[in-house]
């Protein structure tokens, strides 16, 4: 049995400020190994949800609630343990760049565990070079793109071995490239470590890549499924603001000319691979 | 109102260690009333370009003719309002420059910059509060109460107030979520299609095929395109020299290896009704 | 443009790149110190060499320096003319009012100049060739002992450290929404005094709010990526003494030799 490596269970949580919950009572697992996807649009909760996975925000109190990262319940004991295992990159890559060079950016989390001088050193060569930015280890912040800023970032967290990675919208302040190179990057990363990803995000080609999507509406869970499924929805998803992806387009377009594609046709492949041959057979 | 570029070049910091080429023999003209799309990698000049529209950065060689007015190398930094009233700039991520204690104070800022009284400022301000579609209720609210995506429109609203001639746009949409992505982006469309002229700096193709009528083509500091998005897109190879991408749809349509169209699809319109063009015959 | 320098650094590769900043710091402390030593013309010959020496040794341009005294040549100018009519004393050549011009007077006044423009020229070879970073580090180092009594040295370090690091962020933020307020008509340039401090609120409040927007994000990241009070932090970025640093000691200790040996007693 695939075991879960964060699991949700009844949590809600409220801003101080407010009096509202930004997260009403929502519960979820994510499987370890997996890409774990939640959609939303801006100001549904979604950013929330990866605070409290590593305790930056605490949950509402509740009796019949809990959060469970990695098999141990989260609580003031264990919570620098469970940041350990917990790595995020943020939206915005200026704000999250600690160190004044790139050496010193993919150390800081190293440094904040006490890691020997010796054994850094080689750790931080081998992070910046598994991200591609071993000619830059001297750079300052100011002469780096936002990409590659990003996977600086992506290097110092993976320099400290977690189990999951958090991707907070890391990708929607990036231009084209730049989002290609972290995607690209993240998978490989993924496949190499082992790692969970959660990542948070409206952009639709992300969610594709997903093994599971959580979709939150107001801070409410709307649906939870494989991003197909999630996307025959199509009605509910763009009710709530939201897009759906270029061949779900294509479909309902080709429906409304009276040519049905079945809904196991749910890949760009598929669909391409679909239209040739309908267009043979005629 | 039409802009012209000669033969605009741009020298940062001339004479010392940082000196870097912007822009280099740049020459274009705009047609009034376009819907202008400025596409290039990050770094190839776009905003470089776009603020010599208003002056905020002058040619260093070259000459530049907008909304009636000359700007040239020795152009004085003073006496510059009326330029910029009617050449208005949108920066990326315009809500960072929000700072008056009200939403409507913020708007009117503009306006009154450029000779509107109070009186006629507020009412301009209420009426792009509206337009930019936000609440008539949140006028007296702090701009820092807001959401980001509302305090994006605020922004906006803020710039299109004084209803400049010439609007131009870097990035309005990034960050935002698709609705109101959406929104945005058919307000500009109206704008323009009410007698103005709309620049939009962007790396999202499908806004280009969907929106502009003109495409400029930047890179290393060089137009190395201007024509219509048709004609940008047709030469999948050149597209593909200058990595570019292509829109969507027309990414699509190359992978339909047995099937013709006439004309290649840019949107997804053109994408369905050619395929069923196709199984029609 | 994000390509700007922070303080004076300038990039390049020679002997006194290579010392180590605490060395370069040091040095240039002391030489304030010793440049009093000097009390003859030979003296005084002896510590111009050895600064020109160390000027030759950057491997700059000559312009660099004199623009690290560009802006201080006024002062300089002044100190030296009122040193030259307010001294008396030796051969007196001209006197009228208070003012005099005596031998004593133009010695002062050459003394005065050279002292002053050697005290630049070394604090600006020491700023032009290590960077704020590094002066930052070297300036903790030589804090340490303050950790004795309970200053949080390591803290104002990495507080300093990051402040550094954000200056050419800020700068840009700052550009970018000059041109925005510019773009909307406001005019920093213009106007009287207080025209000109109402226009400064467009630029103060939006750029207070994203450094606070930016303090409090990198607050989160920081946490995040496990930073707390923790006493057995280790540190990425060490300071090594090289070669180099033994040269210029050995140098500095046979000027200040030479100094004692030849001033006038």
């Amino acid at each position: 049995m695939v075991k879960n490596i964060v699991s949700f269970k009844n949590v809600s949580f409220t801003y101080s400020e407010s009096k509202t919950p930004a997260v009403k009572n929502i519960s979820f697992d994510v499987e370890e190994g997996s890409w774990f996807t939640i959609l939303g649009h801006n100001g549904s909760g979604k950013s929330t949800i990866t605070r409290l996975i590593n305790g930056l925000l605490v949950a509402d109190e509740n009796s019949n609630s809990s959060i469970v990262i990695d098999g141990d319940q989260l609580n003031d004991k264990n919570l620098w343990e469970i940041r350990s295992k917990v790595g995020i990159v943020f939206q915005n890559p200026d704000n999250q760049f600690v160190g004044a060079t790139v050496g010193d950016d993919v150390a800081f989390g190293l440094e904040n565990r006490g890691v020997p001088r010796t054994e850094m050193l080689k750790i931080v060569d081998q992070a910046i070079k598994n991200v591609g930015m071993e000619e830059f280890i001297t750079s300052e912040p100011a002469n780096l793109s936002g990409g590659q800023k990003q996977r600086v970032a992506i290097a110092g967290i993976l320099a400290v071995k977690p189990k999951i990675l958090i991707l907070d919208e890391a990708t929607s302040m990036l231009d084209p490239q730049g989002r290609e190179t972290i995607i690209k990057l993240v998978k490989k990363m993924k496949r190499k470590n082992n790692l969970t990803i959660i990542s948070i995000t409206h952009d639709i080609n992300e969610v594709m890549l997903a093994d599971e999507v959580l979709v939150l509406n107001d801070g409410i869970k709307m649906l939870q499924g494989r991003p197909n499924d999630i996307f025959e929805n199509y009605e509910l998803i763009k009710k709530i603001g939201l897009d759906i992806p270029f061949i779900f387009k294509v479909k309902l377009e080709l429906k409304k000319h009276h040519i049905s594609i079945p809904q196991n046709i749910n890949s760009e492949e598929k669909l391409i691979e679909y239209l040739c041959q309908l267009n043979s057979k005629m | 109102m039409s802009i012209k570029f000669k033969n605009v070049t741009y020298v940062y910091s001339p004479n010392s260690p940082l000196e870097k080429i912007g822009l280099k023999d740049v020459s274009f003209e705009i047609k009034n009333n376009s819907f202008v799309a400025l596409i290039g990698h990050t770094g190839s000049g776009k905003s470089t370009l776009i603020q010599h529209f208003n002056a905020l950065l002058k040619p260093t060689e070259g000459e530049i003719e907008i909304a009636g007015n000359k700007i040239t190398p020795n152009t004085s930094n003073k006496n510059l309002k009326e330029l910029r009233r009617k050449v208005s700039l949108v920066f990326q991520f315009p809500e960072t420059q929000l700072f008056e204690t009200s939403v409507l104070r913020d708007i009117a800022f503009g306006p009154k910059n450029f000779g509107y009284n109070e009186e006629e400022a507020n009412k301009l301000a209420l009426k792009w509060l509206k337009k930019v579609g936000l609440p008539e209720k949140i006028a007296d609210s702090s701009p820092f109460d807001l959401s980001g995506g509302q305090m994006r429109r605020v922004a906006i609203a803020g710039v299109m107030a004084y209803q400049p001639d010439i609007l131009c746009l870097d990035e309005p949409a990034a960050g935002l979520d698709p609705r109101a992505r959406k929104e945005m982006m058919n307000l500009f469309r109206d704008y323009q299609r009410k007698g103005h002229t709309v620049i939009l700096v962007t790396h999202n193709m499908n806004d280009v095929v969907n929106f502009a009528d003109d495409v400029l083509v930047m890179e290393h500091g060089r137009l190395i395109k201007h024509d219509t998005p048709e004609n940008v897109f047709a030469d999948k190879n050149w597209v593909e020299e200058h990595s570019l991408e292509e829109p969507t749809a027309s990414l699509f349509a190359n992978k339909l290896t047995n099937y013709k169209f006439d004309k290649k699809p840019l949107n997804l319109t053109d994408l369905v009704n050619g395929i069923v063009e196709n199984l029609k015959r | 443009m994000s390509k700007i320098i922070i303080g004076r650094y300038i990039p390049g590769d020679s002997i006194i790149y290579k010392m180590d900043p605490r060395g370069k710091l040091i040095v240039a402390i002391l030489f304030i110190f010793i440049i009093f030593l000097a009390n003859n013309w030979l003296t005084y010959g002896i510590i111009t060499l050895f600064a020109l020496m160390a000027v030759i040794a950057t491997k700059l341009k000559i312009k660099v320096f004199w623009d690290g005294i560009k802006p201080l040549v006024w002062l300089i100018f002044f100190t030296s003319v009122l040193q030259l009519f307010f001294t008396s004393g030796g051969k007196i050549y001209w006197q009228w009012w208070i003012f005099t011009l005596s031998t004593f007077g133009i010695t002062n006044a050459i003394y005065i100049f050279i002292r002053f423009t050697l005290i630049i020229l070394i604090s600006t070879v020491m700023t032009v060739t290590t960077m704020p970073l590094e002066i930052a580090d070297a300036m903790e180092w030589i804090l340490k002992p303050l950790k004795l009594i309970k200053v949080p040295v390591d803290k104002i370090a990495l507080v300093m450290s990051i402040a550094l690091r954000f200056v050419p962020t800020l700068f840009d933020q700052t550009l970018k929404i000059m041109n925005a307020q510019r773009s909307r008509g406001a005019d920093f340039n213009d106007g009287g005094l207080i025209k000109r401090a109402k226009a400064i609120s467009p630029l103060l409040v939006p750029l207070f709010i994203s450094s606070l927007e930016t303090a409090v994000d990198l607050a989160t990241a920081m946490e995040a990526r496990g930073y707390r009070d923790f006493t057995g932090r280790t540190h990425y970025r060490i300071l090594k003494w090289s070669k180099y640093d033994l040269i210029c000691l050995a140098y500095f200790v046979i000027l200040t030799a030479l100094l004692i040996i030849f001033r006038t007693n």
